[in-house]
Order: C-alpha cells, then sequence, then structure tokens
C-alpha cells in the first residue's frame, strides 16, 4: 500500500501562453508509515505536488497509486471520498478554513463527512481536541474567539478526527511561536509512530533533519533528489548549488574548523557528542 | 544631540474594552536613536501592540500618567500624524497593506494621503521602488507578486515618506527563508543608508539577534531588556516563557551539562567556536 | 473562472488599446445613446459600419466578441422575437390570436437586433481594450461633477480601487478554502439544489470572516500610512489626452453628424 508516482507531469493553464510546467515527469515512492519531508524553493512545485496526493489537482500525464486508489488524468471528481477519508490534506495557515458555530462542531465536520455518526464524530472531536492540547471547555466555543494558535490547533484536529492514513502538511507551524511549534511537530511525529504515513511540506531544515526519514528535493517542478536526510545534508556543495539552507547543527558544525567530524551532526545531540568526542581526542 | 533617545515609553498600560487583565501593564523602556530593537515573546505577549500605542493607533489606559514621546514629540491627539510621518510599519500579513492596484501606486499611497505634488511624486517612487531592487515590477499588479516580494513594496512605500523609524511587525513570519533574507538586508542596508531606527517585533531568534538592544515580553509585562549578549545568556528564563535561545547557547548548555568547563565570557557565537578551536587544537 | 469577474481585458496593441479610458467610456456611452437616433435602414447601416469600424481597430481576434455577444444572444433573439410577432402596422402577411407577422414587425425585428449586437460590440471593444483600474479612473472622472452635490467621489474611487485590487486575492482565497474543505470530505459538486446551498456554507462563513479581518488589517495598514480621507489628498496616477483621444472624438462627432443627417425626421 505504499504511494507510487509514476511519470506524474502537470501542466498550469495548458494550451494558453501561459502555460508553465507545475510538475515535470516526477516518478517517487513512499514507505507506508513513513515520515517525509519535501523541500524546495517557493515555487519549485511542492505544493502542486501535495495538492496531488489527494487528487484536488489530476495529473496531465502519468499515475498515481495511493490509498487504493489510481489517480490518472482521466480521474473525474466524483467519487473521491473515499480517497480523501485515507489521505488528507492541511494547506498552509489552516485556521482560516473555521467555520462551524463551535469549536467541536468544526472539528466533527470532517469525520461526519466521512460516515461518522453525530455521536462518534462528536467522541472523536473531543478526543483530538485534547490530543492537540486544548481544554475541553474550548470546545464549546466559537473558533473565532480563540487566538490565531488555538485556530490552528483546532483546524489541525479537524483534519486528523478522521484519522487518515496519509496526513499531508504544508507549514503546519508557520507563524507559530517557538514552543507552540515543538508541540505541533511532536503531533505530527506521534501520529508517524502510531502507524500513519506523515508527508511535511516545509523550509525549516531542522524540522526536516529531526523527523523525517525520507526527503524529496523539488526544483522547477523536477523532483532532483529523494534519500534520507543524513545523505541530503552530507552534500554541502550541492546543498548551496541549489539554494537550500542547513540545520542549524549542520552549519555550525562546519565553523568547527580544526574537527573532525565522523558524520555530518544533523541536530544538536549529535552535534555535542562529535565535539565532545573531538575533545576526547 | 541632546536628546539621544528617539522613542521614549514611560508608564504606559493598555487594556482593550471587554478584556479584565491589561495587554500591555506598565511599561517603560527608550529606543536609541540609530540602534536596531527587538521585541520578543509569545504569540499575544502584547508585542504588537506596543506598537500600535506608539504611532497613535491605539491610546494607552489613562492612570498613571503615561508618556509616549517619538522624536521629540509628545503623543497627543494633535500630534499623532506628525508622529505618524515619523514611523512607518511593515505589518505581517503582505497582501492586508498592499492597497494600490500596481506596485507604483502602492508606494505612492503614503505620498498622495500626505499631499506631495504629482511632480514630485513621479520622481520619489521610481527612486524608492529601486531601493528595494523592484524597479522591473513597477507596473505589476499584487496578485502576480511573492510575499517576499509584496514586503519589499511595502518598505518602498515606507522608504517614500521618509521616516525615522520603520518598524518590522512580524514582517517575515509569513515568508520563506530566502524572501525572510531578502527583507532582513535590505532593512540593514537601508538602516544605515538613511540613519533609520529600526524597532523589529519577532520571534525569529536569528532575527532577534541582529539587534542593539532586546525587550522580552510576557502576558503585557515587559520582564528583561538589554544587548542580546545580556538578554540571550537567560537560556532558563527565556525558556520558562515559551522562547527560543540562539543556537550556540543551546551548545554552550548541554556542553556544561556535560562537564565541559566554559569560560563565562562567551557571549557570541564567533566566541565560542573561536574558543572550541582553541580546546581542539591544544588536545 | 476569475476572468469573468475581473473583466475581460485582454492584452493587445492597436490604436483603441493607446487612447485614454476617459475618452474610450464617454464615447461607449455617447454612441448608446446615439443608438437611438437611427430610425431607418441607413442609420442602421452607419451604426453597423461605425460598430465593425471600431470592433476592427482593436485587431482583435473576432472569437472575443463573439464571445462578448454570445452570453447574450437568446434574450437578443427573444427581444426580435417579440417586436416580429407583436408589432402592428405596415402590411400584415399573417395573423394568429394575438401573434401577428407584419412588415413593421419585421424591420423593427431587424432593427432591435442590430441595436443590441451594436451596443454590445461597441461595450467589448471598451473592456477588452481596457484594464478595469483604468475603467475605475474613467468612472471616477466621470462622476468628478458629483462632487458638487457633496458626493464623496474620491472616496469611492478609492473603495473601487481597492476592490478591483482585492478581486484576484479573493479568489485565491476561495480556491484554498474550497480545496481544504474538500479535504475534508466536503462536496461541492454533487446533490440537489438544497444540499449544494447548505455544502456552501463551509466556504461562505470563512471567506467572509478572512475579509473581515482583511479590511480590519487594511485599515490599520491605511491608517498607520497617514490616510486621513480625502482632504489634501493628491494623486499619483494621471490620466493624459493625446492625439488619438482626439481620433475617436472625430470618429463620434462624424457617427453623430452622419446619423443627424441621415435618419428620418
Amino acid at each position: 500500500m505504499s504511494i507510487k508516482f509514476k511519470n506524474v507531469s502537470y501542466i498550469y493553464s495548458p494550451e494558453t501562453p501561459m502555460a508553465k510546467k507545475g510538475l515535470d515527469n516526477v516518478s517517487f515512492e513512499l514507505k507506508d508509515g513513513s515520515f517525509n519531508a519535501i523541500i524546495g524553493h517557493t515555487g519549485s512545485g511542492k505544493s502542486t505536488l501535495m495538492q496531488h496526493f489527494n487528487a484536488l489537482i489530476k495529473p496531465a500525464t502519468g499515475k498515481i497509486e495511493i490509498a487504493g486508489t489510481t489517480i490518472t488524468p482521466e480521474t473525474t471528481n466524483k467519487n473521491l471520498k473515499d480517497l480523501r477519508r485515507h489521505v488528507s490534506l492541511v494547506f498552509q495557515f489552516p485556521e482560516t478554513q473555521l467555520f462551524e458555530n463551535t469549536v467541536l462542531d468544526d472539528i466533527a465536520f470532517g469525520p461526519k463527512n466521512f460516515g461518522y455518526d453525530n455521536e462518534k464524530a462528536l467522541e472523536s472531536a473531543k478526543y483530538w481536541l485534547k490530543k492537540v492540547g486544548l481544554s475541553e471547555e474550548i470546545g464549546k466555543r466559537s473558533p473565532f474567539e480563540l487566538s490565531g494558535g488555538q485556530m490552528r490547533r483546532v483546524a489541525i484536529a479537524g483534519v486528523m478526527a478522521y484519522e487518515p492514513d496519509i496526513l499531508c502538511l504544508d507549514e503546519p507551524a508557520a507563524g507559530l511561536d517557538p514552543e507552540a511549534r515543538k508541540q505541533m511537530m511532536a503531533l505530527f511525529s506521534d501520529y508517524q509512530k502510531d502507524g500513519h504515513t506523515v508527508i511535511l511540506v516545509t523550509h525549516n531544515m531542522d524540522d526536516v533533519a529531526k523527523y523525517a526519514d525520507n526527503v524529496l528535493v523539488m526544483e522547477q517542478g523536477k523532483l532532483i533528489k529523494q534519500d534520507t536526510p543524513t545523505e541530503i545534508f552530507k552534500n554541502r556543495k550541492w546543498l548551496q548549488e541549489h539554494h537550500l539552507e542547513e540545520p542549524k547543527a549542520s552549519l555550525f558544525a562546519a565553523k568547527l574548523t580544526n574537527y573532525k567530524f565522523t558524520k555530518m551532526p544533523l541536530n544538536i545531540n549529535s552535534l555535542v557528542k562529535e565535539i565532545e568526542d573531538n575533545l576526547k581526542g | 544631540m541632546a536628546n539621544d533617545n528617539i522613542i521614549k515609553i514611560k508608564n504606559v498600560s493598555f487594556s482593550y474594552p471587554e478584556s479584565d487583565t491589561p495587554a500591555i501593564d506598565n511599561i517603560s523602556f527608550n529606543v536609541r536613536r540609530g540602534s536596531w530593537t527587538s521585541i520578543i515573546g509569545h504569540n499575544g505577549s502584547g508585542k504588537s501592540t506596543i506598537i500600535r500605542l506608539i504611532n497613535g493607533l491605539l491610546v494607552p489606559d489613562e492612570s498613571g500618567s503615561p508618556l509616549i514621546e517619538v522624536d521629540g514629540i509628545k503623543l497627543t491627539d494633535d500630534t499623532v500624524w506628525e508622529v505618524r510621518n515619523r514611523v512607518g510599519i511593515v505589518f505581517q500579513n503582505p497582501d492586508n497593506q498592499f492597497v494600490g492596484a500596481t506596485v507604483a501606486d502602492d508606494v505612492a499611497f503614503g505620498l498622495e494621503n500626505r499631499g506631495i505634488p504629482h511632480s514630485e511624486m513621479v520622481k520619489i517612487v521610481p527612486e524608492a521602488i529601486k531601493a528595494v531592487g523592484m524597479s522591473e515590477y513597477a507596473n505589476s499588479e499584487p496578485a502576480n507578486l511573492s510575499g517576499g516580494q509584496k514586503q519589499r513594496v511595502a518598505i518602498a512605500g515606507i522608504l517614500a515618506i521618509k521616516p525615522k523609524i520603520i518598524v518590522l511587525d512580524e514582517a517575515t513570519s509569513m515568508l520563506d527563508p530566502e524572501g525572510r533574507n531578502q527583507i532582513l538586508s535590505i532593512v540593514q542596508d537601508m538602516k544605515d543608508k538613511y540613519d533609520l531606527t529600526v524597532i523589529s517585533i519577532t520571534h525569529d531568534i536569528d532575527e532577534a539577534n541582529l539587534a542593539d538592544q532586546v525587550l522580552v515580553m510576557n502576558d503585557g509585562k515587559l520582564i528583561t531588556q538589554g544587548s542580546t549578549k545580556t538578554v540571550f545568556s537567560q537560556v532558563s528564563l527565556l525558556k520558562s516563557i515559551g522562547l527560543d535561545v540562539p543556537f550556540f547557547e543551546q551548545i554552550k548548555e548541554k556542553l556544561q551539562q556535560d562537564a565541559i568547563k566554559l569560560p563565562d565570557n562567551l557571549d557570541l557565537e564567533k566566541e565560542l567556536i573561536n574558543y572550541l578551536c582553541q580546546l581542539n587544537s591544544k588536545m | 473562472m476569475s476572468k469573468i469577474l475581473i473583466g475581460r481585458y485582454v492584452a493587445g496593441d492597436s490604436i483603441v488599446y493607446r487612447m485614454d479610458p476617459r475618452g474610450k467610456l464617454l464615447a461607449t456611452i455617447l454612441f448608446i445613446l446615439f443608438v437611438f437616433l437611427a430610425n431607418n435602414p441607413i442609420s442602421y447601416i452607419i451604426v453597423t459600419i461605425f460598430s465593425l469600424a471600431a470592433v476592427a481597430a482593436t485587431k482583435l481576434k473576432p472569437k472575443i466578441f463573439w464571445d462578448g455577444v454570445k452570453p447574450l444572444i437568446w434574450l437578443i433573439l427573444f427581444t426580435s422575437f417579440l417586436q416580429l410577432f407583436f408589432t402592428v402596422g405596415g402590411t400584415v402577411y399573417w395573423r394568429w390570436t394575438i401573434f401577428a407577422l407584419s412588415s413593421y414587425g419585421i424591420t423593427n425585428a431587424i432593427f432591435i437586433f442590430i441595436r443590441f449586437t451594436v451596443i454590445i460590440l461597441i461595450s467589448t471593444v471598451m473592456t477588452v481594450t481596457t484594464k478595469p483600474l483604468e475603467i475605475a479612473d474613467a468612472i471616477e472622472w466621470l462622476l468628478k461633477p458629483l462632487k458638487l452635490i457633496r458626493i464623496p467621489v474620491d472616496k469611492i474611487a478609492l473603495v473601487m480601487s481597492i476592490a478591483l485590487r482585492f478581486v484576484p486575492t479573493l479568489f485565491d482565497e476561495t480556491f484554498k478554502i474550497m480545496n481544504a474543505q474538500r479535504s475534508r470530505g466536503a462536496d461541492f459538486n454533487n446533490g440537489g439544489l438544497v444540499t449544494r446551498a447548505k455544502a456552501i456554507t463551509p466556504l461562505l462563513v470563512p471567506l467572509f470572516i478572512n475579509s473581515l479581518e482583511t479590511a480590519i488589517d487594511l485599515s490599520t495598514a491605511m491608517e498607520s500610512r497617514g490616510y486621513r480621507g480625502d482632504k489634501g489628498r493628491t494623486k499619483f496616477r494621471v490620466l493624459k489626452w493625446s492625439n488619438v483621444d482626439f481620433i475617436n472624438l472625430f470618429y463620434f462627432v462624424l457617427l453623430l453628424g452622419l446619423l443627424l443627417v441621415f435618419r428620418t425626421h
């Protein structure tokens, strides 16, 4: 049940002078239960790629196999519910999608659409409200009375409440303060450990290094590299050529010019350990 | 100059109507002319409220005889427009501050409001657009610009009115790293070139690290202030209110936990790096 | 889809594109008035030739103009048919209950058909060659006399230009929210009218709330950028008359003259 992209291309405004390749012959395979990061510049095709996962946009050519569904250029907008129940997308700034009278009702919206009965939907909503770190009391309030950070949590709970097998997130922590960011990332990491697949679109290389076990690098609609974070961040020159940032630990390590690193440290713990190993000789 | 503080804030409090607890609780601080000040704090700590008080978008509570002075002008109903002539703010959301139909129109907006004659506007506008590197987009519509480009236009619109103070109100938080770096380097250039005072409200620790002075806000109170050195070395305090500390401070903390002795005066990243390199060559 | 709302401006380069939007707007309005002067075959031929010449002057593909007429074609045909069967007078060729086909009916139907079509053609010439913003500028200019009766024309103009500027933003937002709700299992495409009307709530509420937020942000930004009403405001965007506008003007004076000469008095 892995995710397979085979020669997928997508063209924006086809057959007009403004036609532009959104995706250019992209092929890859993602393992079940993995934590994947998609990185690349703004406009590199990351978001376009993401919207293919649940057929919000369909490929111009090529084929996608995901969660038991095959998406081709001929796929129509009918009968996509089953796919979307299993593969869900969280867009950037998802707090803008809230609309219900109460927080709980908003979280229950997705589950109800996907066939949960009222009681089960609310039960799930309550469970995920707690999971995202909000109190029961907040459940009864209007989502529009909450702070921006709380609204973000509600929106994310609203997608996790029907427990999609594959959860795709576009910069879910953008604009959050550091503490909220950590909590949010921990939530997704736990979700993956519970046996789900997580796909994270992000610019934050520290998060990539910390959580991902597979990284896709996009550039101008093409998939230019797919590998583990260790391999991706090993080659500084390549990263600089493609204007990609590096994790803070790698950057710091690079400045310690007379140190020998057995491997490029990607997080603070391995960096500190390597420093200490060097000092011990 | 006799008065070296371009902003003076004294005993300022502010409460939103409908709220029991003040959003700003008896704050006093000064900003030196030509300096870079960062205000950090988690969401809802009152950072942005301060800025709205400084340029008179909000009026402080009357109790405690508050004083807000900008460039020697005491902020009152009568002086609010004079103060606004001296303070330009780049807001968080790139779209929601773009008033004009095109880049040039937007840059001209502040000039139009101040009744600058057309013959002068046509000189000032292209200059300001050029200063932020957007000349080739002068006639572009906002829909065709990236977030970072829109924020550059916002800066151009501020430069056009020749303010003394430029405020970045989480102006980079919705941008990608590339856009963020561009904005920061433009502001750094402009600060030197036009002798501006910069106030940046942020929770990006790297952005805060550019400052001469850091103010830390929590629940409407100013809990500590000082140079980046003094503020960022208070690792446990910052962590306790949910803020990041610079990466090298985190490394220092971990090394010390592992019983590696570090001298007390390693207050900058490069000092730590130098020390660690020396330490390694002695081995 | 966004094309329908933001106007139908088509990029191009011809004399019509170089004309001042005020001239074009005024000419369009005058043309619509002049058309009503036509009352005999020769005057209708004149307006037809004039409008086709204007279409030709744009140097755009005929299809663009057909697209302008197409949505209204049934209305035009329906109105013409009414004229055809309900006008009495002249020779009556055929009669059945309240319907009658008369010579007056036939000529009236043809006249109505031409009148409608040329008005749409000329309006299309205006809208495809003039950016929405320029049209807004032109409307502002046209409304200027209303200042005398204390109508805040400058404010209205600013509101128009901000509204136009936010149309694409609003569209992006709409698509984004639609996709987000689709991901949560909302279905905008299937079901009956009631189901669909219900399905649109998750789209409309966020759109409304977000617009409100944008409006608040925008007013804060405008105030801090020194906006304090119209008093003493200058304008950066100015329109300038040029020679092509005199050609345009001449063209319409000529039309008026010809119509006055050739219409039946």
